[in-house]
């Protein structure tokens, strides 16, 4: 046993050694552009914490130090070193985990093609068939197009390789931290894999693919198996290095997950028949339909990501065609139906009691929490789209034992909001991430600043009209448009501004309206007053003028948009 | 004993022989064909025919029932019941039908002879406004398909070129002949593609708004042609000088009356804006494809506008209509009162359109309607129904006779005539036919 | 916690086996009083048709079924066998793997389409068995799949016909030399490299066999002298058609190509060949009633490209006269819908017997794909893949009433309903306009690697 001296002796060497690697080689120079932080303690006192889905702690305290949660609780002492963050009014959440995002991975550069080259047998390389790639290698940490990412609230990141083919390469997971660190958490937690093909070479479509992944597998197999009698045995052949078979063993071995992208249903099944026929661990990464194989996937023990873009409906604006016979409405209705359906699949999928993640893959920044509102809507818990961001992606990758909640020990990696997650008023002021405190004031204040929604009324000689007129600030530039009950009696049509002139005081602007059998130019102008309060009129180009008055919404809501 | 064997060996194969020499036997009985004799020359000949007995179809007098028909210099000299006959041609039709000679009023025939052979597509020329482009000019009158064609009854064909807005103007064609002017039906229409504001293909993602956009540009374009060849045509008319323009001279041509206009429109919502641009245009019309005018065909109807649809062996035009849309689409035409004529859109297969005629025809049209749709719809459709298009006295004897219905595939087409020549009634499938059926070296 | 997730699980399996069943009922069924076109034992008038689970349990009169089975009248209706077609590329995402002259490793059950409304339209057609096959553009192609027409399902493997035997695409001529000779600069540039890259495939697949019965025989001793061998399906692929496992469907035109292949495979010993499309089989009509197992012609198709030039739309008469297996295939998902008039046109060119002509289309097809046994004809015994037409299904007249397979019905024209669609793709435009062109199928998916506008 070794006595209480040594012991210390070898903490303060290992502290040493990590102080060490911290501040990297000593270059006698300082920090001649204030950049680096005082402290790496921190405190956040009373403010209500949700460490994990479903139990809230009103006025407690949080404080972590060297990127570490160290204590959580009521009324903590506060270490002398910690600078303090205040929490009152804020609910701290546990940061995002993303089990798969692109973004900053680089495309890894090919061999070039041989004169010579043959499309029918090219080298792996250059058919997309390179899993011995690490993402890792062709990730740099790049602050630019992250801290958007970390402002949502994503604080761990799976990257995916890029590349065109079948098997780009091994993921890499990574801390949304500070730019001068190395961030990377695991260096190749999981094998990618996609249906999609470089296009041109073999293989060329979707069944040269599962052909070839047969093949990969088996050769695999026997790979291993000639190395295991090589071994013993060195009068037969060497074992020529196969840079793609060595990267799949841990794949058939069934240690590194295979991560496959699906685009399609038919995608989903064809990964379980690859599942049916060679055994391995499978993540589905990106599912947004097929909700009847739910009970499949959960009973194959099937990792599930869903997909966090959710489809756009382009097709309502087909329904004031009157001239595609009588069940043309049904038919779009059916169409539009279609497109609800991805909506309500992550509550399916909750009811079912598949814990599932998110990726961000397919997602566009600015619609991250509108499509989880839309999620909820559709009948998700808040609960469950907290876990599906936060424990269950750490327990699929292996790493709920430093990531997932809030606990001592685990890594700072927190979101602070102004309310509650998902509420509409609920928007990131401050993410915490490997310990490093990112600011987010654009975040509260954007809402204000670059948008803006009216509603009016006008009185007509046919009876109040209503509607809303919407802005959007683009380039310093006000955009609009404006709804109104279409006199076609086809429900509320939106119409793009013209002319738009919008200031504190003034507003004007024309739009134009069809009807059945003619062509309104409308222009709007009047003033705006102190209490957010619009008063002018409506001129209908060669008809009449009337009075119109509006008012100011002071939240505009993003559901609606 | 190996002769033996050997005999047995020739007997059983000669037995095969007879079995299929008979077969082929009762086949061209059954044609009423005789086997090519050596040396033999087989060509279309002009003569006086007195066919007899037959059940004559006239499609716009109704079914006669066993009457004399009497062709003399190309024509129908007669329709009666015991035609005397001196110096004719007698041809017993007893148990036969007697039916005018069908019309495919849309087709690429005889001006294509392999399609996957560019050489070989006559059928379009390079711009989008070539209006003078002359499908007649590129009739082969020795197409193999043409005789391939003619022995199923189909004895003339519209001929139309494509692509681009005026892709050129389309001719009618009888399938006999030594030049395309002896071919001539007496007919040529300006072929029009009307732009769409649909979305076509499943890849196509365009907003209803960028569709209409693109549509309108397009017709814009087109309008902006109208405009030249009227104004091409106000100053001709005044006897101006004019520049060597041949495109706005066959453009105005339609302006002036002298030339239909076929536009070929195949969506519903196309339909509709085709419909709307033709009623400020003082021009004669035809809408061709109308694949979904059964989705409007109160409005066509109201339009007085008469249509060539076609093929009736289609897939429907959405994934979510009726399987049997394109089948019921001639009928749901016909029934809200629009003049529907067909057509096969083919070149080497024009000789499906009795059969195409026949799905229309189970499919709510009726026999009846059907074969006008065929016969005397397109031929008034084209101005020509004083020449084909119905068995009457004084006109064409372009006609056919078969042993049934001609819709039927089972039916034998035994004879046909085309402005009074008898038509040999074989051609490449049936020379192939009987020289393989039992071919003299076996394996 | 383990345990209640796992009863959880099987709840689940459960619940959704019960889905199906529901959806797909009994496959109980009696027909009665209908004009019965057996194939292979003439036409029955006035006659029943019993079917338990599927399977066509009596032909007769008076025939009963007990209480819940549905009973069908077609009184002066007439039913034959649901039509097969042994040439189609329906309900599939993707036809051509046109990467490699060879592609015997690809599989076609990968990429099964269960969505596909033409599933549905060729059910109203009174198809019930396509060949789903690989397209043409390789030497050899890909491993085809035999599916039954079981719409409304959306697991892909539900429409596999389970009892079928393994088929492949090959394919000569024109396709194959202008995709990689003149595309992509490989061989066959010519009708003569095609007999080569046929030649050298099997040659392979022989050295193949033997290095891996060499391994599998000293694995077996335990006496391990050399390295495994690599697994290349591929090959392994030719090895089954050479031991006599898989039947070659062979996309051909031209009666040299056709003979040089019947010579190929008697050389390898392969009996087991059907020749497709075989336009200029009539020329060769002997041989191949001789050595194959038949020949599956379009019914008119001619002229469309140089090698189809010299066709005769009497081609399925003469093959048929001179005791060639034959049938009538569609290769597009418009002429699926009315093969029994594609047949019926046999009877104009060619004049063949009504069991003549329907035999192209049902049982003759079924022996070419190796479900003889199984389906093609009315016999008791035989699964219950039926279609009752309102007259006989040679009339052009003729409609498809009603349509089962496994004597479930799929297909019934009275109470057919708009938009059969089972999902709507909301990636794509989901209802766009699209024309008919025509065209067909067996050049699709090679547009990367050749883009001349080819078909067929």
């Amino acid at each position: 046993m070794k006595s209480k001296k040594q012991l210390i002796l070898t903490y303060c060497s290992v502290y040493l050694i990590c102080l060490l690697l911290t501040l990297g080689q000593a270059h006698a120079q300082s920090d001649n552009n204030g950049d680096r932080r005082i402290t790496s303690s921190y405190y956040i006192s009373n403010a209500t914490v949700i460490p994990e889905p479903g139990i809230i702690h009103s006025n407690y305290d949080i404080i972590f130090k060297n990127g570490t949660i160290s204590e959580i609780g009521k009324n903590l002492t506060i270490p002398k070193d910690a600078k303090e963050i205040k929490g009152e009014s804020l609910f701290v959440y546990p940061g995002f985990i993303d089990l798969g995002n692109k973004s900053g991975v680089e495309i890894p550069v090919l061999p070039e093609r041989p004169e010579d080259f043959d499309t029918s047998n090219p080298i792996p390389e250059l058919a997309g068939i390179h899993p011995h790639f690490s993402a890792a290698k062709h990730y740099q940490f790049n602050e630019k197009i992250e801290e958007d990412w970390r402002g949502l609230g994503f604080t761990i990141v799976q990257k995916i390789p890029e590349g065109k083919g079948m098997l780009p390469g091994l993921t890499t997971l990574v801390v949304m931290g500070h730019e001068g660190n190395n961030n990377l958490l695991t260096e190749n937690p999981s094998q990618f894999f996609q249906f999609n093909t470089v296009r041109g070479v073999y293989p060329h479509t979707k069944l040269a693919v599962m052909a070839k992944w047969r093949d990969l597998f088996q050769n695999t197999v026997l790979y291993r198996e000639h190395m295991a009698i090589y071994a013993k045995n060195k009068g037969i052949g060497r074992v020529e290095f196969d840079p793609v078979l060595n990267a799949l063993i841990p794949v058939t071995q069934n240690q590194t997950p295979l991560l496959i992208a699906p685009k399609s249903e038919l995608d989903t099944r064809r990964a379980l028949k690859m599942l049916e026929e060679n055994n391995f661990k499978l993540v589905l990464l990106g599912i947004n339909e097929g909700a009847e194989l739910i009970p499949i996937l959960h009973s194959k023990k099937v990792g599930v990501v869903l997909n966090l873009a959710l489809p756009e409906d382009k097709f309502s604006d087909s329904l004031d065609n009157d001239e595609q016979g009588t069940d043309y409405d049904a038919r779009i209705e059916r169409a539009r139906k279609a497109f609800l359906e991805p909506l309500s699949l992550a509550s399916k999928y909750e009811k079912a009691g598949i814990p599932f993640a998110f990726t961000s893959m397919d997602l566009e920044k600015k619609d991250f929490y509108s499509n989880l509102r839309l999620m909820i809507d559709n009948g998700l818990s808040k609960d469950a789209a907290l876990a599906a961001l936060t424990m269950n992606p750490a327990k699929i990758l292996g790493i709920e034992n430093i990531s997932g909640s809030i606990a001592p020990g685990k890594m700072a990696n927190l979101i602070l909001m102004t309310d509650s997650l998902f509420s509409k008023d609920g928007k990131v002021s401050m993410v915490v991430s490997d310990g490093y405190l990112f600011d987010y004031p654009d975040n509260i204040s954007s809402g204000k600043l670059g948008s803006q929604v009216w509603n009016y009324a006008t009185e007509t000689p046919v009876g109040q009209s209503k509607g809303t007129w919407e802005f959007v600030k683009k380039d310093d530039k006000w955009e609009g448009t404006v709804s109104y009950d279409s006199p076609k009696g086809t429900g509320v049509k939106k119409a793009k501004m013209e002319n738009l002139e919008l200031t504190d005081e003034s507003l004007s602007f024309s739009f134009i309206v069809e009807t059945n059998d003619d062509v309104l130019d409308v222009t709007v102008d009047g003033v705006i007053k102190k209490n957010n309060k619009f008063e002018g009129s409506m001129n209908i180009k060669g008809y009449t003028q009337f009075t119109v008055q509006a008012t100011k919404d002071e939240k505009p809501n993003k559901d609606h948009e | 004993m190996k002769r033996q064997l050997n005999f047995l060996c020739n007997n059983r194969i000669q037995m095969k022989k007879l079995k299929i020499l008979l077969w082929c036997c009762c086949f061209l009985l059954s044609q009423g064909l005789m086997a090519q004799i050596e040396g033999e020359v087989i060509k279309p000949y002009k003569a006086n025919f007195l066919l007899t007995n037959a059940k004559i179809y006239t499609v716009t007098n109704g079914i006669l029932e066993d009457h004399d028909l009497l062709i003399e210099e190309g024509l129908i000299k007669a329709i009666g019941k015991d035609i005397p006959h001196q110096n004719h041609s007698v041809i017993d039709c007893s148990g036969k039908s007697l039916y005018p000679g069908f019309i495919d009023s849309g087709t690429s025939l005889g001006i294509v002879e392999i399609n996957s052979l560019t050489e070989t597509q006559d059928y379009m020329e390079l711009g989008k406004f070539t209006p003078q482009m002359q499908a007649l000019t590129v009739v082969n009158p020795n197409g193999v398909a043409i005789p391939v064609t003619r022995v199923s009854g189909v004895t003339t064909v519209l001929t139309q070129p494509r692509g681009g807005y005026f892709p050129g103007t389309a001719a009618l064609i009888n399938l006999n002949g030594y030049t395309p002017a002896q071919m001539f039906g007496g007919f040529k229409g300006l072929i029009m593609n009307f732009p769409s504001a649909t979305r076509s293909g499943s890849n196509d993602n365009r907003s209803l708004e960028d569709l209409e956009k693109a549509a309108t540009k397009t017709l814009e374009e087109i309008n902006a042609l109208w405009e030249k060849a009227a104004t091409y045509l106000a100053i001709k008319s005044k006897g101006g000088d004019m520049d060597y323009y041949p495109e706005m001279e066959q453009l105005s041509r339609v302006l002036n009356k002298e030339l239909p206009l076929l536009i070929e429109v195949n969506a519903a919502k196309d339909i509709v804006s085709a419909l709307e641009w033709i009623k400020e245009k003082d021009v004669k019309v035809v809408l061709t494809g109308v694949a979904e005018g059964w989705k409007v065909a109160d409005k066509i109807a109201a339009a007085d506008v008469p249509v060539i649809t076609g093929p009736i062996l289609a897939l429907p035009t959405r994934d979510s209509d009726n399987y049997d849309a394109p089948y019921n689409n001639p009928a749901l035409l016909q029934k809200a009162g629009v003049k529907v004529a067909l057509r096969t859109m083919e070149a080497e297969n024009v000789r499906n359109l009795p059969f195409n005629a026949g799905f229309a025809a189970a499919y709510g049209m009726g026999t009846t309607e059907a074969l006008k749709a065929i016969t005397i719809n397109p031929a008034e459709i084209f101005g020509v129904s004083d020449k084909i298009g119905s068995l009457e006295e004084g006109k064409k004897a372009t006609l056919f006779i078969a042993d049934g219905d001609p819709f039927e595939p089972k039916t034998q087409i035994q004879q046909v005539f085309i402005n009074g020549y008898r038509i040999p009634m074989t051609n490449r499938h049936i020379r192939l036919y009987q020289e393989f059926l039992d071919r003299e070296m076996q394996p | 916690m383990n345990k209640k997730r796992l009863l959880l699980a099987g709840l689940l399996i459960w619940l959704s086996a019960q889905v199906y069943a529901q959806e797909n009922h009994s496959g109980d069924l009696l027909i009665k009083n209908a004009q019965v076109i057996t194939i292979t034992n003439g036409t029955l008038e006035n006659t029943d048709v019993l079917v338990k689970k599927g399977i066509i349990t009596e032909i007769g009169t008076n025939l009963k079924a007990s209480k819940n089975v549905k009973i069908v009248d077609a009184s002066g209706q007439y039913l034959m066998p649901g039509i097969i077609d042994a040439h189609s590329h329906l309900a599939l995402e993707i036809i051509n793997e046109a990467s490699s002259p060879v592609t015997s490793e690809v599989q076609m059950s990968d990429v099964i389409d269960p969505f596909d409304i033409s599933i549905y339209r060729a059910l109203a057609g009174g198809t019930t068995i396509t060949h789903a096959m690989h397209g043409s553009a390789n030497v050899i192609g890909g491993q085809n799949v035999t599916l039954k027409l079981r719409y409304g399902t959306k697991d892909p493997n539900r429409l596999i016909m389970e009892e079928a035997p393994r088929t492949i695409k090959f394919a000569l001529g024109e396709n194959p030399t202008r995709v990689h000779g003149i595309g992509k600069n490989l061989q066959p540039r010519s009708r003569m490299g095609v007999e080569a890259v046929i030649r050298n495939g099997f040659e392979e697949a022989l050295q193949y066999k033997a290095v891996w019965e060499k391994w599998n025989l000293e694995k077996q001793k335990k006496e391990i002298n050399t390295a495994p061998p690599k697994f290349n399906s591929r090959l392994q692929t030719l090895v089954d058609i050479l031991d006599g496992e898989i039947i070659v469907h062979c996309h051909s035109y031209r009666a040299d190509e056709i003979y040089m292949l019947i010579e190929v495979c008697k050389e390898y010993g392969v009996d087991k060949i059907v020749f497709s499309h075989v336009n200029e089989g009539f020329k060769v009509a002997p041989e191949l009633a001789k050595y194959t197992m038949g020949a599956s012609v379009f019914s008119d198709w001619w002229a469309y490209k140089f090698e189809v030039y010299y066709s005769t739309a009497y081609n399925a008469a003469i093959l048929t006269k001179n005791g060639v297996v034959t049938s009538i295939n569609s290769d597009s998902d418009e002429l699926v819908r009315h093969l029994y008039h594609e047949a019926a046109k046999t009877q104009r060119y060619g004049g063949l017997t009504d069991d003549e002509a329907l035999a192209l289309i049902t049982i003759n097809p079924a022996k070419q794909l190796g479900i003889g046994d199984y389906v093609g004809s009315i016999e008791v015994g035989k699964q219950a893949d039926l279609v009752l037409f309102d007259k006989h299904p040679l009339s052009i007249y003729a409609i498809p009433q009603m349509t089962w397979v496994d004597g479930i019905m799929y297909f019934d024209r009275k109470s057919d309903q708009d938009d059969q669609r089972i999902k709507i793709n909301i990636k794509r435009s989901p209802d766009p306009f699209r024309l008919s062109t025509g065209a067909h199928d067996c050049m699709q998916d090679v547009e990367m690697l050749f883009t001349d506008n080819y078909h067929h």
